[in-house]
């Protein structure tokens, strides 16, 4: 594996586990509590901000155990970044679509909201299958 | 020219435009009345759809137009298939827009976590998704000349 095929499992891992447990926690309050009275915001902001600060120390611990030289992107890593997003761009495009037909007909902010970022972390895990099943594959 | 170059060159043209009578519309309606009473639904699902039947219809007028001059000038016209550089320079302008809808998504939740109201949150999806498929459009236009 590569340090780029490695190191985007970091990625996945901030994305997939910060917001699995966002949606579980989420899930339980939705149990109990109306939507309107959920506080969500709090909770949805350390959920991104854990997943960066994760994500960071993740790859700086795939960097430290990668010999000196070798983090360099090669061609065969370039081109799987590329293929990769360009597909998340597509899944991404079609599911904002959600929030924003949530929006336009006036749904409360709690769904927009959440909804929106369902779609994000959906497609950043999303992404990552995609480009360690390019990298597996081929194209 | 093949068919995705051509339609690329209407797409440049076409999201601007579309953008500025919408942000035009209802700036015009936002500055006689609250936002949260002016109506903007109405005029966003026209723009989204004028958008793409703009862009199909652009990038065939273009391609009729392209081959009646050609035939102008007495010179057989030719249309050019779509081929693997097409489907690359494609990728790649799509791979530089996602970065671009990755930043514009956390910055709408940043706004619906705010609670403004629905139209900015409609508005301002609508504005980054535009402005990333515009860029993802100038990155082709210049691959297309430049290479990748």
């Amino acid at each position: 594996m590569s340090f780029h095929e490695k190191s985007q499992w970091a990625y996945a891992f901030a994305a997939f586990v910060t917001a699995a447990v966002y949606f579980a926690w989420l899930g339980t309050q939705l149990g109990d509590t109306p939507a309107a009275d959920i506080d969500y915001r709090g909770a949805l902001l350390w959920t991104i901000g854990i997943s960066m600060v994760i994500h960071a120390l993740g790859t700086g611990f795939v960097r430290g155990a990668t010999p000196k030289g070798e983090d360099k992107p090669d061609l065969r890593d370039r081109d799987v970044n590329r293929r990769g997003d360009a597909l998340s761009f597509y899944v991404f495009s079609a599911l904002a679509a959600g929030p924003l037909v949530l929006a336009l007909v006036d749904a409360p902010m709690f769904w927009v909201a959440n909804v929106l970022f369902a779609a994000f972390a959906f497609t950043a895990v999303f992404g990552v299958v995609a480009k360690s099943v390019l990298y597996r594959k081929g194209f | 020219m093949t068919m995705e170059q051509r339609s690329v060159w209407v797409q440049v043209f076409v999201y601007p435009i579309a953008l500025l009578v919408y942000l035009a519309v209802v700036g015009a309606r936002a500055s006689a009345a609250p936002v949260s009473e002016i109506s903007w639904v109405v005029p966003m699902i026209w723009t989204i759809g004028v958008m793409i039947i703009a862009i199909i219809l652009g990038t065939i007028a273009t391609a009729i137009a392209a081959a009646a001059g050609a035939e102008i000038r007495g010179e057989k016209a030719e249309f050019e298939d779509g081929d693997i550089r097409d489907q690359e320079i494609e990728r790649y302008g799509d791979y530089r827009a996602r970065h671009f809808t990755a930043l514009g998504a956390l910055a709408v939740i940043v706004l619906a976590m705010a609670h403004v109201d629905h139209f900015w949150i409609a508005t301002s999806m609508f504005v980054t998704g535009t402005i990333a498929a515009e860029y993802g459009c100038i990155i082709r236009i210049r691959a297309y000349r430049q290479g990748l």
